[in-house]
Parts: structure tokens; sequence; C-alpha cells
């Protein structure tokens, strides 16, 4: 297994200074090099526990539920009460 | 004694019969946290106006007889549970202007019932850690040895209680971060069966696993602030309808409890337990056979491999929850043009190395390539793993076990090597896997000395057993 901080890091769209890198690289393999353990365990016929217990489908309607005064003061810019992110699209007509 | 130092049950019962008020009782913990916290770092934010408002309404519906079942008791939120208006920053810079725009379902349980919420304790930032170390804004120290750590990640709140800062806390325990931080602060702490409390409001970290629960200063007060907050909840998905407690939580039936079976798992006492802790919990296990408890040796088999599995799906988890900040939704924004750069600058610069560390370890064992090999392998060795304590709990109805391996350690003692750190946990992470309520109860006959805690863990929604047994433990 090769792994690389760098290439796994910017997956996440987490910019790492060089020493980061260095420190978690090593950190990452001795982490993965502990749970490499897992490969002894013998699985075929076990089925994947993906939740906590007993998970069920939940169904509510579709309705607005805070407003948006309330949770818009934590959002960083604003304008004419519209929330405001940056330009995405940037392609000429 | 100072009224601050009070139980839970005796705050209650004091306001309820009129032998002091709220207000008397929410000035004593002011004054406390203004003496004690400067040293010890439990709390990130308080508001005092609020709390003394609080008070003051608590005392106005006793005088008129609609005082809740937790009037007037003073009670800490760890920094990652939603108060209206106050701050949450889950420990980290990212967050440190954000202030919650509603309510988390226990808070407003605890309004309603009249508790005070005092403040919002330090913690590992999104509760990443062992030791309380990884909060981005600063240490906490434990009240029994400043030159040691509270245990994380809810090692504000263990301290708050602990120092008498606070009547009582919730934390959030994910892999152990209630049980730890109680046991090395010496106090009780429950990690309730997955579903049991609400989620809504609790930022999360790792969604099959993430639990609330009560740090208490005695069993009795756990098992009054777990019925308080517990109940299946519209707002949270994986809340459980089985979630409802009858009286037997806060009022055990002795009799029954007298019949339960230990189970003392084997694999939890084959070393890696400090010389201190192994004793204390032989005389444990000892006390509970002279009480003529059946005690039973079982086998969990595939718990050696908890930590491993724990150790993909938790950062799996996390790497996925925390994808929301990246600077569009909460705090300051970078001024930068291209989008790219904004999300590597803010989650760059606003995420500490725990953080980061855990969200790449995540990243990549979510990735295509290597999802089947990790995290598809580490959910099938979850079953297994919840499977051993299924076949346990056909043979005995509780297990008593170690909580953590040492006592509490020094600051920096762990903090270089992020494996060393993670060993801390590995004998609470089974309970997490597993989905079982598990519960810190203080070894006694300690005073003095560095605390050490044991472990009692139930069958699903039979907190009432490991809380009966823990308080038989606590009143003998």
């Amino acid at each position: 297994m090769e792994f690389d901080v760098k290439r796994y890091a910017h997956l996440a769209k987490i910019r790492l200074s060089g020493e980061e890198e260095l420190k978690y690289q090593k950190d990452l393999e001795e982490i993965l090099g502990h749970v490499d353990e897992l490969r002894r365990v013998d699985t075929p016929k076990v089925e994947p526990m993906t939740g906590g217990t007993d998970l069920r489908n939940v169904f509510r309607k579709d309705e607005r539920g805070e407003r948006v005064e309330e949770f818009s003061p934590n959002f960083p810019a604003q304008e004419n009460g519209l929330l405001k992110v940056p330009k995405v699209i940037d392609h000429e007509a | 004694m100072k009224l601050n130092e009070l139980t839970l049950k005796a705050t209650i019962d004091g306001i309820q019969g009129g032998d002091f008020t709220a207000s008397e009782m929410a000035k004593a913990t002011l004054e406390e946290i203004e003496a004690k916290d400067g040293e010890i770092g439990a709390y990130l934010s308080f508001n005092k106006d609020a709390f003394i408002a609080g008070a003051q309404v608590a005392d106005a519906n006793k005088a008129s007889g609609r005082l809740g079942k937790l009037g007037g008791v003073p009670i800490a939120l760890k920094d990652v549970i939603l108060r209206k208006g106050f701050p949450a920053t889950a420990g980290s810079q990212i967050l440190k202007e954000y202030k919650a725009s509603y309510d988390a379902t226990v808070s407003k349980k605890l309004d309603e019932q009249d508790a005070l919420i005092v403040g919002k304790t330090n913690m590992d930032e999104f509760s990443m850690g062992s030791s309380t170390e990884n909060s981005g804004f600063k240490l906490t120290r434990n009240p029994h040895d400043l030159e040691r750590v509270p245990g994380g990640s809810s090692g504000g709140s263990a301290a708050a209680v602990a120092a008498h800062m606070a009547v009582a806390a919730l934390g959030s325990d994910t892999g152990g971060s209630i049980r730890q931080p109680a046991a090395f602060c010496g106090i009780v702490g429950l990690k309730p069966t997955y579903g049991a409390v609400s989620r809504y409001g609790l930022i999360a970290m790792a969604s099959s696993l993430d639990q609330i629960g009560p740090m208490t200063k005695t069993v009795e007060d756990a098992a009054i602030l777990f019925g308080a907050i517990a109940g299946p909840d519209s707002k949270d998905a994986t809340s459980n309808q089985r979630a409802i407690y009858g009286s037997e939580l806060v009022n055990p039936n002795w009799e029954e409890v007298k019949s339960l079976t230990i189970g003392i798992p084997k694999e939890y006492f084959e070393g890696g337990m400090d010389g201190e802790v192994e004793k204390s919990l032989e005389e444990t296990v000892e006390f509970f056979k002279k009480q003529g408890f059946k005690v039973k040796e079982v086998s969990l088999p595939n718990t050696k491999y908890a930590l491993s599995v724990y150790y993909i799906l938790m950062p799996a988890e996390a790497s996925t929850n925390l994808a929301r900040f990246d600077g569009m939704r909460y705090g300051t924004r970078a001024e930068i043009k291209d989008l790219e750069e904004l999300y590597l600058e803010n989650r760059g610069r606003g995420f500490g190395p725990e953080v980061k560390r855990r969200i790449t370890l995540g990243t990549f064992v979510l990735s295509a390539g290597y999802y089947e090999a990790y995290y598809g392998k580490a959910q099938r060795v979850r079953s297994l793993v919840k499977e051993d304590f299924d076949k346990a709990f056909d043979e005995v109805d509780v297990l008593l076990a170690p909580t953590t391996p040492t006592v509490a350690f020094k600051f920096g003692e762990k903090s270089q090597s992020p494996l060393q750190m993670y060993l801390s946990d590995i004998f609470t992470i089974p309970a997490n896997l597993a989905g079982i309520p598990a519960i810190n109860i203080p070894v006694k006959g300690r005073e003095g000395k560095l605390p050490v805690g044991f472990q009692l863990m139930g069958k699903p929604f039979r907190e009432a057993d490991i809380l009966g047994l823990g308080r038989y433990y606590e009143q003998s």
C-alpha cells in the first residue's frame, strides 16, 4: 500500500504545510500499520454493520423549520438580506 | 459544605424543600467558577446574566408551585451541544465566531425542567482526543492534580463537575469521551445506548457512534439526569422508540439488581493495565463476589480489533461530517477568488492538527480502490465485535471492565504520538461500536490518590441494570 498524505489531504480540501506533510505522513503510516491487523480477520460471510442499532426509515413532511433570519448572523457574507457566496461560474457567454 | 458541592439529588431536594433557593445555588456556583476556573480552565464561555436570570425564573416557578424536575440545578454543557444564542465552538477555531441559532433537544429538555445552564465547557477539537489538549483554545487541568490532563474529549465537563463548578454536566461519547475523562477526574459518566438520547443539536463527529450523556458526582445523579434527557425525538432519525424508561432508572428494584449476573470479559484483563488500575479492578470484582453476586468469566474474542475498527470508521464518518466546514456557512471567509483555493485556505488554517489528520485518514479509507479493504472490512469486523457482546449477554446481564488502562497522565506525555493517545480509549471503544450503554464509576477508597474508574456495560436499553448495580456499589 502506498499512502500519500498530500493526495488525500488535497482530496479533503485541506492545505498542509511541508512540515505538516512530513509529520502526518509518518503518523498516518503508523496508524495504517496498526489497522492492517484487520486483514487477518476472516469475514467472507459477515454482513457489514452500517450504523448504530435498529435503523429504519423515518419520514417527515418537507416543511421549513428554521427561519433564515435565525441562522444568517453566522453567515460570513450577506447582501440585501441574501446569503452571499463566491462566484463559481466564470465562463464567457 | 458549600451549596455547589452538593449532588444533583441533594440540590433538587434542597430547592424543592425550601432549604435554599436556585439563586443561592447559582451564586455559590459562580463564586466557585470565579475562584477556580482561572486555574482549571473548564469553561470556554459562560453567560453570567442568563445563568442568574434562569435562577430567578426557577425561584419564581417554585413560588408558584410549577418548578420543573431539575429546578435550579446548575448544569454545564460540552461546547459541542447547541444552546440557542450561546457560542458553540466544538473546541475549534473554525467555529470561534459561531453562535447557535437553535437549541439542541437536550438543551430544550433541560430548559423545560428548569435546569440552569451554566456555560459551555472546553473539549478536544470536534471531540477528537483523549486529553482535551487538542482544544483550539486552551488547556483544561485535572482538579486532582493540575499537572495532569482531565482526559477527553469531554475534559472541561469532567473538570467542571469534579471541581464543583457545576453540579452536573453533559458530555458526548464517540469512543470514550464521557467515560475516560470521568475516570480521570473521579466522577460518574454514562454513555447511553445508541439512540437513547437525541443527537439533534450535537455537532456530529461520527454519527453511528456519538451519544450525549450525563457526567455527575454520583450514580444516582446520572440516573436522574439521564432520565431527564432520554427519549425518542422526531428530529433525530437515529433516536429509538425503545428509549422509554420507567421509574426503575431512579428507583432501582433492589431484588432485581441483586439477581444480576456479572460477566468479567477476560480479554480486558489480559495485560495493558497499569498495576494501580489492575489492583483497583481486582478489588472491585472481589467486592461484588463478597456481596454474593454471580460473577462469571466471559470471552469477547474480537474485542482486540475494536481499536482498529474504530480508527477506520470514526475518521471516515468524521471526514464526511466535517465537509460542511468550508468557509461558506460559518465564521470568517478568506478573500480569495478561486473556489478551490478558498477551501484549501479556510480548512487548512481553521482546523487543528488532529482534525486534519483524521479527515485525511477518513478520506483515504473511503477513497476508490481502498474503500472495501478498509471501510468495508471495518464494518464487517464491527459486526463481529457486536456479535461477541450479543453472545456474552446471553450468559450474563452486565459486564465489568476497566475504563482506562492508566490513571490521568501528564500534559505532553502522549501528545507526540497519535497512536499512543488512541490506546487510552482501548477499553471504552467496544461499547460504542456495539451501541450498548456503559458507565464509568469511581473506585472507592482512593482519597488523596489519583482516581481510578471501573466500567459497567449493559444490554441495549438496559441502563437500569448498570445504574442499579453502580448504585449498589456506591451505597455499600
